[in-house]
């Protein structure tokens, strides 16, 4: 028994710390909140606990006076009784201790639940997701390329009508015994929920083009350590776009027709001074003075089935004053199939760009004109996915296989121009939903060289 | 011709080596699948209140188009209202789709 005061004193020590979390002038979260609740109610059934056999003491000592040794010393002193505190005659101290730690507790209790309330009922609200990743590519007789990035995603809720998304881009990449880092800013757009099924939204957004820019970039949601030729540096569709959209859903029947409109800063046109590598290709990271215009409108007759038609068209200049007419259309499709053995995962896109004839380099200053090509390119993926998510085995269940095929190809008569074929098959292991490790390889073939492969070893994280 | 099948062996052995090793580690350091883990039950599933019901199907229709599952208790009540308006222009879902999942994030988290 003389224990009792000791243990029931630590116990409450150890509980004050984490009750010391919430200052008066601190935000409290609900977790900390609930976690501090049931910290106090195990407190409570504690000390119920303590003071019953306290009390069984009590009686037992004062029926038997001549055993004082059995009461024990409490070894701290009681602390006086502030306002609201209460003791009863023919308590122990101890108890009294206890009683008056437990309702300075409840009153802190009190004091969090009701900045709990307000915290909820706030009406803008800021919450902070993204995605991490780290990877190794390892070429064929190349030297390896490690990157790794960090991508936090700021969303603020304004108001119920208002919304605010913003992603920033860190990444390291080192090759060649050089590392380099990149800032960027992936979107940041300001969004009006003009009603249930319609939204307007200006500012820096995701390419509503096919897919993959919008939905399936993310390292954790890519299946894939590499992302499909047609996207990507050297790709032909947009992957971000500076201006205005408007986007609405249409449900009716179980089926439902989504769609966004936009109008953005144009492409402008790669020429050699720039790039030869991507020679009359289009850069949508620029800042042309055109415009272009575009839309998506997608197909969903069951939720798990979509099919999908994207159009952008636009003028797009050059750093040496050529001015083109651009059109790039797409196809995409995706099909998610939950069967018994497990769930499938099926997605493909194609896009078709072309660009009006000019004449590249007219003064030859650059040395590879003039020259003039059929500016037609196109490019598609198609990919699937296989986990087996209801085996039985709890380490299977979290492997997935993955497959893909794509091609790029790009007008032959152009400087670095012609074919892309390109094989990936990559298996993956979730730790969680959002956690990702990725192996893959792929065999790339450019037209008139030798294929090579790569390895590809990525780590993704969602948070 | 004869250094490119070389080379070719010799990526698809790195690639196997570590495969290997990486399936092992991994194997060894997980034994559960945390997000199945956290899901519900059918028993808690069956408790819901109607619009949380349907919150829950619009729920497993969609989010898995793009992503696996997040468990509802990821995220609090008041972040999980942040990232649903998120994913309804994102994932094109309606104003009514969005509020019932919303309800059954809340309720299951």
């Amino acid at each position: 028994m003389k224990y009792i005061p000791l243990a029931a004193t630590a116990l409450i020590l150890s509980g004050l710390p984490t009750m010391a979390i919430a200052q008066d002038d601190e935000p409290v979260s609900k977790e900390e909140y609930n976690e501090l609740k049931k910290e106090v109610e195990e407190l409570k059934a504690m000390i119920r606990l303590l003071t019953e056999q306290s009390g069984k003491a009590v009686e037992s000592n004062q029926s038997q006076p001549t055993r004082p040794a059995a009461r024990p010393a409490p070894r701290t002193a009681p602390q006086p009784a502030s306002s609201g505190e209460t003791a009863t005659e023919g308590e122990s101290p101890t108890t009294i201790n206890l009683r008056n730690q437990v309702q300075r507790a409840n009153r802190r209790i009190d004091a969090l639940e009701q900045k709990s309330i307000e915290l909820d009922s706030a009406e803008s609200a800021f919450h902070i997701t993204g995605f991490a990743l780290t990877r190794f590519n390892v070429p064929d007789g190349g030297d390896t390329v490690f990157n790794t990035s960090f991508s936090p995603v700021v969303l603020w809720q304004i108001n119920d009508k208002l919304f605010f998304e913003s992603e920033f881009e860190f990444e390291l990449q080192t090759a060649d015994g050089r590392a380099e880092t990149d800032i960027a800013l992936g979107y940041a757009n300001l969004q009006f929920l003009v009603n249930d099924n319609l939204t307007v939204g200006v500012g820096k957004f995701l390419s509503p083009f096919g897919q993959f820019a919008e939905r399936l970039h993310p390292a954790w949601i890519n299946k894939l350590p590499n992302a499909p030729l047609i996207r990507g540096h050297e790709g032909l569709a947009p992957s971000s776009s500076i201006g205005a959209f408007v986007k609405g859903v249409v449900p009716f029947d179980g089926q439902k027709i989504v769609y966004t409109v936009y109008a953005i800063n144009g492409p402008t046109l790669v020429d050699a001074v720039r790039d030869e590598e991507e020679f009359g290709g289009l850069d949508y990271d620029g800042f042309s003075s055109n415009k272009a215009v575009g839309g998506r409108i997608g197909y969903l007759p069951v939720p798990q089935l979509e099919f999908g038609y994207s159009i952008l068209v636009g003028e797009a200049d050059s750093d040496n004053g050529l001015n083109a007419e651009t059109t790039v259309m797409g196809l995409d499709a995706s099909y998610i199939l939950d069967t018994d053995p497990g769930l499938f995962d099926f997605r493909f896109e194609y896009v078709y760009s072309t660009v009006d004839d000019v004449t590249y380099d007219a003064s030859g200053a650059v040395g590879v004109g003039p020259i003039t090509f059929n500016n037609e390119r196109d490019g598609l993926y198609v990919q699937a996915a296989f986990r087996p998510i209801h085996s039985s085995s709890d380490f299977f269940k979290n492997v997935e296989f993955v497959g893909r095929y794509d091609y790029l190809s790009t007008p032959s008569t152009a400087p670095e121009g012609g074919d892309i074929d390109r094989w990936t098959a990559g298996i993956n292991y979730w730790f969680n939903s959002s956690t990702v490790l990725k192996l893959a390889v792929d065999n790339v073939e450019h037209e008139g060289e030798e294929a090579r492969q790569n390895v590809m070893l990525m780590l993704g994280v969602g948070f | 011709m004869e250094r490119t099948k070389n080379n070719s062996a010799r990526i698809w052995k790195l690639a196997i080596g570590l495969a290997i090793p990486t399936m092992i580690i991994v194997g060894c350091a997980t034994n559960e699948t945390r997000s199945d883990s956290a899901m519900m039950s059918e028993e808690e599933l069956a408790l819901l209140p109607e619009d949380a019901m349907r919150g829950a199907q619009i729920w497993a229709d969609n989010c898995i188009r793009c992503h696996n599952f997040r468990s509802p208790r990821s995220f609090t009540d008041r972040q999980w209202e942040v990232i649903m308006t998120h994913m309804r222009v994102r994932g094109g879902l309606t104003g009514e789709e969005t509020r019932q999942v919303l309800k059954f994030l809340q309720a299951a988290n």
